[in-house]
């Protein structure tokens, strides 16, 4: 039996943990947010119960922080038992229902279940409406994140409706600086990209930025998915010099956030070695590629699927300046790193093949290009298959 | 059914293109004027087009085929790096992809041009 002395000193401990864990969370130090929203779950459960709602918001909490680290089924699983403990305590139709119901969809979403998430969100729309009416700044972020999901199915006419509905909301609100409506930029942006209408995305990209700029700081890990962005519009319209001077910003962020050993870090390297590519500049292309290599060494180990992207755009470039021994090193490398991590039929290990045997054959190794051919007909025919 | 030309002259690598898009309807040229003749008699929704050709460059077909419709729907492969893959971007290429390409990323890519 907990005393009301005790209960209120829970209260207290419980309040101070859990906006520590958001506080942490919100600054990307997502270590810190899981253990202290692990013991703000400990807390609520001694303090009020394993059914009491507290335990419900620390668990979703937690589910925030694991889907971010990529912990996903950790994630469902709790934000499934939070869903649950709330329905159960305020009913179907409470509008906090519809917060977790979100959160559940969200994590759908990153596990690829659309098809799970999809009714999640337009139930949580629902509740939403039916609470708040229908131009409430919670409904633009409930359009957003339903026309998140349709821009994953490649719905990308119903995504770019509902983005747009999301942003007559924000306007309507006059609610111009809202993080949120950033994310919607951010993703109308990336439709404006899909269909190749660059100057609209690059225009709605700088004002997520702004927006984002001066909400969360300038060291904040979602700058530099933002500057990010820009920089690849540049790089798909060929600005190499503007890209080359965000991506080296995204660096310095990444290289402050996660340090120089990180995954993140070494898709910038890669990035950056990319336009350098563009730009001419080969030998600074190598070096950052290898640097990109290395680092994914580092962290991921060596035969991680992720690493095959960079050895084989290292490749590229030496095939490209024509050092074929170099050239076929770095296609093995990456072809060894897929056997190795999906097995010797998948369908990616014939596509590595052929391309190794287009190089054999240009340069006259006529003998090893037909063999390593064969070996992809018959993997690529038997996966195709099964795909 | 989308409309699929593939333009690869390196046989094998078409042959592989041509299994995984078999329920498209497809159209296959091995070098870039034969890709140009096919497009303008065919008008695909969707073109895969390599950039080191026979005959006519990955860039100049390109450039070719968008004069016909500039509209065209083309995706560059390559296995030179992003020099010529920048040069096919501003040739007018929706996208560059560079070999090898990764199975779901081919997938991907085809997808999402069968929805725009």
């Amino acid at each position: 039996m907990v005393s009301k002395n005790q209960e209120k000193a829970f209260d207290v401990l419980w309040d101070n943990t859990t906006y520590k864990a958001i506080t942490n969370f919100r600054q990307g130090k997502y270590n810190e947010a899981a253990e202290l929203a692990k013991f703000s779950i400990d807390i609520a459960k001694k303090a009020y119960g394993k059914d009491s709602t507290k335990v419900a918001i620390s668990m979703n909490n937690l589910s925030l922080v694991y889907e971010v680290q990529g912990k996903l089924l950790e994630a469902e699983e709790l934000s499934i038992k939070a869903l649950a403990i709330w329905e159960k305590a305020l009913g179907p139709d409470d509008p906090d229902v519809a917060t977790y119901l979100n959160n559940l969809a969200g994590i759908y979403v990153s596990r690829g279940k659309y098809k799970d998430a999809e009714p999640l969100y337009k139930r949580s729309l629902e509740i939403k409406q039916k609470a708040l009416g229908p131009n409430h700044i919670e409904i633009a972020t409930s359009y957003n994140n339903l026309a998140e999901l349709y821009r994953l199915e490649k719905r990308y006419n119903e995504a770019e409706a509902l983005y747009q509905k999301s942003l007559e909301i924000f306007k309507h609100n006059k609610d111009n600086k809202n993080p949120n409506i950033a994310s919607t930029y951010n993703n109308l942006a990336e439709i404006y990209k899909i269909k190749g209408q660059y100057n609209e995305a690059l225009s709605l990209h700088k004002m997520a930025f702004e927006i984002w700029k001066n909400t969360l700081g300038s060291d904040h890990p979602d700058i530099a998915t933002a500057i990010n962005n820009i920089a690849g519009i540049y790089y798909l319209e060929g600005n190499y010099s503007e890209a080359e001077k965000l991506y080296k910003e995204v660096l310095k962020i990444d290289e402050k956030t996660y340090g120089k050993n990180h995954h993140y870090t070494a898709m910038t390297y890669n990035n950056i070695a990319l336009v350098k590519e563009g730009l001419g500049q080969y030998d600074d292309a190598e070096r950052y590629f290898k640097e990109a290599i290395q680092i994914s060494q580092n962290t991921l180990g060596e035969t991680h699927p992720c690493l095959v992207t960079f050895v084989n755009n290292l490749a590229g470039l030496y095939r490209a300046r024509e050092k074929y021994q170099d050239a076929e090193f770095f296609f093995k490398k990456g072809l060894i790193i897929l056997e190795k991590a999906f097995g010797s039929e998948h369908p990616d290990v014939a596509m590595a093949m052929l391309n190794l045997a287009e190089m054999y054959e240009t340069n006259g190794r006529i003998e090893e290009a037909k063999k390593l051919s064969e070996g992809a007909r018959n993997i690529y025919k038997k996966a195709l298959k099964r795909n | 059914m989308t409309r699929i030309l593939i333009v690869e002259d390196y046989k094998d690598l078409s042959e592989f293109y041509q299994e995984f898009l078999e329920e498209d309807t497809l159209f296959t040229a091995s070098d870039g004027e034969e890709a140009v003749e096919l497009y303008k008699q065919n008008r695909p929704d969707i073109v895969l087009m390599d950039l080191k050709l026979p005959k006519k460059s990955g860039i100049d077909a390109t450039k070719d085929i968008l004069k016909i419709d500039p509209k065209a729907k083309i995706i560059a492969i390559t296995a030179y790096g992003s020099t010529i893959g920048s040069k096919a971007l501003e040739a007018g290429a929706k996208e560059v992809l560079r070999k090898p390409v990764r199975f779901n990323e081919l997938k991907d890519i085809i997808e999402k041009y069968k929805s725009i």
